[in-house]
């Protein structure tokens, strides 16, 4: 087996980031967190990781500006980013793809399909 | 002739009169009714509501004549709005400075006698004038001038309740949005920790935290399936709200419903056998496609078959049908039928409002927000069909809708979509392609069924056609879709109809794409003149000289 993947899960949802990081922990997964924007760009730098998990409703600069920034730095082809939001799919879904994530979840998330995505987006990274 | 003076509140005034929005306003009776009694009462052949805008006066009511306004300074009434506190009388214009050579005076009107009583607000503008108008010098009594004060108080009284009526109206629109968004908002912040319920719930279940004993994992699956329940009636709430505020956008396609009907079947597998009820379905083989968005019928499907369910006993079924509508060729009939404990006949149609619950006792039957059914029907409504409901208490309940068949044309947008779409997709099942001057044979596949039909002939050089049949309930019928590249796309389809004539014994009309015929000629091989995919959208346009639709010809399939 090769090295393990380093997911980073952003969200301000401490029980959240909780919660995912064992399921993520338990799939094989290093798990790096990131709570707002500014902390999610340095993570990214710093961890670079395979994946990002982002959240939409973050403090202080939401989602949007996180795959803005991370566009913007060239770091969205080697940092791929799946969205898990409460927000409206039906409005974010095409929004969040336009602005260059992969995929696009409404929470509450099926976490079956959630690490379906995951692993797919891995697979295409390589 | 003297101009008349303006108002000391003059803006205040305007502004006062804009507030009401009574200017170019279509006559109304209650207006018409008060001028009656002024001149009634006053015993004159003219009166009128006159209301004195900055350059004109404009008459809400009128008896006696037909002009909708005049030049302000022609106005008499814009003389009576000086002075409040009294009407103003002329007893004869002739013989008065200001007015004896007014064109109104000297003109068809020719105005001799003139009482107008100012129309007050409760601040104290006057915003025009109640008056009564006679062609003979003359006067009024004090019973009669009093009387006229009257009225056009109630004149104003007219445009107060109007504008109070407007105000509650707005009122009412802004309250309704405040609770639409206040919950949107409530929905979106109930998803959080809905999300970590179910989060750490499956990863107690998966035993990543620990062994799991059997009870415990008993409670927990109760636990999942009232966060699921939650769970629904949370986007039932935010569907309700999108529909009340109008959000709700219909992606419209080709629709297969015995794929839609064999899909939520399978979603439904696991809870129907755990209640014992058995899932039948009977759809019309040639039932044609519906022009719908899947997503909203399988929507609809799958809140028609979770009701079903609820109000199923054990062993029960819930057969599932659609065929051709039996009196409308442009519809589709779909049933979901239950033999459950149906409802009274007063509650069928009731059963549709929002928030609307089943007198039932039983407690299964009560779960839920009462909103899945106002859902199926607004969605339904937004499709242009309709939905309803037959029951029989202890017989069970079946829910009828119906949705529009596609039409030729949108049928053939969806093609050429699909085909732009991917190089891959074959045209539905239309599966031959033939381009160039070559003598060809061309076999057309059903869209559904085997291939039935082979023709023989040329085609004209530089286009692409093909060939399909399309269904109204069990008639087939065929047309001609041709992929013409610009400048004379006309020219071609005219040509490929001319052989289309030749060859089939039947009139078929010929419908022409033009922006398809790029991503259609790579597949063929034949050299369009560049990539045209993801272009402005197809033109579509039927060339023959019938209309598309019922003059299509029948064909019967052979084979």
């Amino acid at each position: 087996m090769g090295k393990k993947k380093t997911i980073l899960v952003v969200d301000d949802d401490p029980d959240q980031l909780h919660g995912l990081s064992i399921r993520l922990k338990a799939n094989g997964y290093k798990v790096a967190f990131a709570k707002d924007c500014v902390q999610t760009i340095g993570a990214v730098r710093k961890a670079k990781p395979d994946l990002v998990l982002l959240d939409i409703g973050l403090p202080a600069g939401d989602g949007y500006l996180v795959l803005e920034r991370l566009a913007k730095l060239n770091l969205l082809p080697s940092h791929p980013v799946i969205v898990v939001s409460a927000e409206d799919a039906t409005v974010h879904r095409q929004k969040a793809l336009a602005a260059g994530a992969v995929a696009y979840f409404q929470k509450p998330a099926d976490d079956a399909e959630l690490q379906v995505a995951i692993q797919t987006a891995l697979g295409q990274q390589n | 002739m003297m101009k008349p003076p303006t108002p000391a509140d003059e803006e205040l005034r305007l502004a006062a009169l804009a507030r009401y929005h009574v200017l170019d306003t279509p006559p109304e009776i209650a207006y018409d009714d008060i001028t009656f009694l002024a001149s009634q009462i006053c015993g004159t052949p003219i009166a009128a509501v006159s209301l004195i805008d900055r350059e004109r006066q404009w008459f809400k009511s009128k008896i006696g004549f037909d002009v909708t306004e005049t030049p302000r300074d022609w106005a008499f009434c814009a003389h009576a709005i000086v002075d409040k506190d009294q009407p103003l009388i002329v007893p004869d214009a002739r013989e008065d400075e200001r007015f004896k050579d007014n064109p109104l005076v000297t003109g068809d009107l020719s105005v001799r006698f003139y009482a107008g009583a100012p129309l007050l607000t409760a601040e104290g503008h006057a915003l025009g004038t109640l008056c009564v108008i006679d062609q003979e010098p003359r006067n009024i009594t004090d019973e009669a001038k009093h009387a006229l004060q009257i009225l056009s108080r109630e004149v104003v009284s007219q445009m107060e309740l109007r504008w109070a009526l407007r105000e509650l109206e707005r009122s009412r629109r802004q309250q309704l949005e405040h609770r639409d968004q206040f919950l949107s908002h409530v929905s979106h912040e109930l998803r959080s920790p809905l999300t970590v319920i179910f989060q750490f719930v499956s990863i107690l279940l998966d035993g990543l935290g620990g062994t799991v004993s059997p009870e415990q994992r008993e409670y927990l699956g109760i636990i999942d399936r009232n966060a699921k329940q939650l769970r629904r009636m949370i986007g039932d709430l935010i569907e309700v709200t999108r529909i009340k505020s109008g959000k709700i956008e219909l992606d419209r396609t080709a629709v297969d419903l015995r794929h839609v009907v064999s899909d939520v079947f399978q979603s439904f597998q696991i809870s129907a056998a755990l209640q014992d009820v058995s899932l039948t379905s009977n759809v019309d083989r040639l039932l044609p496609l519906a022009h719908a968005d899947p997503a909203r019928v399988t929507q609809i499907f799958t809140n028609l078959l979770e009701n079903a369910l609820k109000f199923s006993s054990q062993g029960g079924t819930i057969a599932v049908s659609a065929k051709p509508h039996p009196q409308d060729v442009d519809f589709v009939q779909i049933s979901v039928a239950d033999d459950g404990c149906g409802i009274s006949s007063g509650e069928c149609d009731r059963i549709f409002e929002q928030l609307y619950q089943i007198q039932d006792v039983r407690p299964q039957a009560r779960a839920g927000l009462g909103l899945g059914l106002h859902i199926c029907r607004d969605l339904v409504s937004r499709h242009g069909g309709e939905i309803w409901a037959e029951s029989q208490p202890d017989r069970g309940t079946t829910f009828h809708f119906t949705l529009p068949v596609i039409s030729l044309l949108d049928w053939v947008a969806h093609i050429v979509s699909e085909r732009q779409a991917s190089d891959s997709v074959s045209l539905m099942s239309v599966d031959f392609l033939v381009g160039g001057a070559e003598a060809s044979t061309v076999t057309v596949a059903d869209l559904m069924d085997q291939a039935w039909l082979t023709v023989e002939g040329r085609l004209p050089a530089g286009c692409l056609m093909v060939p399909g049949s399309y269904r109204i309930g069990s008639t087939r019928r065929l047309f001609i879709l041709v992929f013409a590249e610009a400048p004379e796309p006309e020219q071609l389809a005219a040509d490929i109809a001319d052989w289309v004539e030749s060859v089939w014994p039947v009139d078929i009309p010929v419908v022409k794409i033009e922006t398809g015929f790029h991503a259609l000629s790579r597949t063929t091989g034949h050299n369009g003149a560049g990539d045209s995919r993801g272009t402005a959208e197809c033109i579509v346009q039927v060339i023959t000289n019938q209309p598309v639709g019922d003059q299509l010809p029948e064909v019967t399939p052979h084979g």
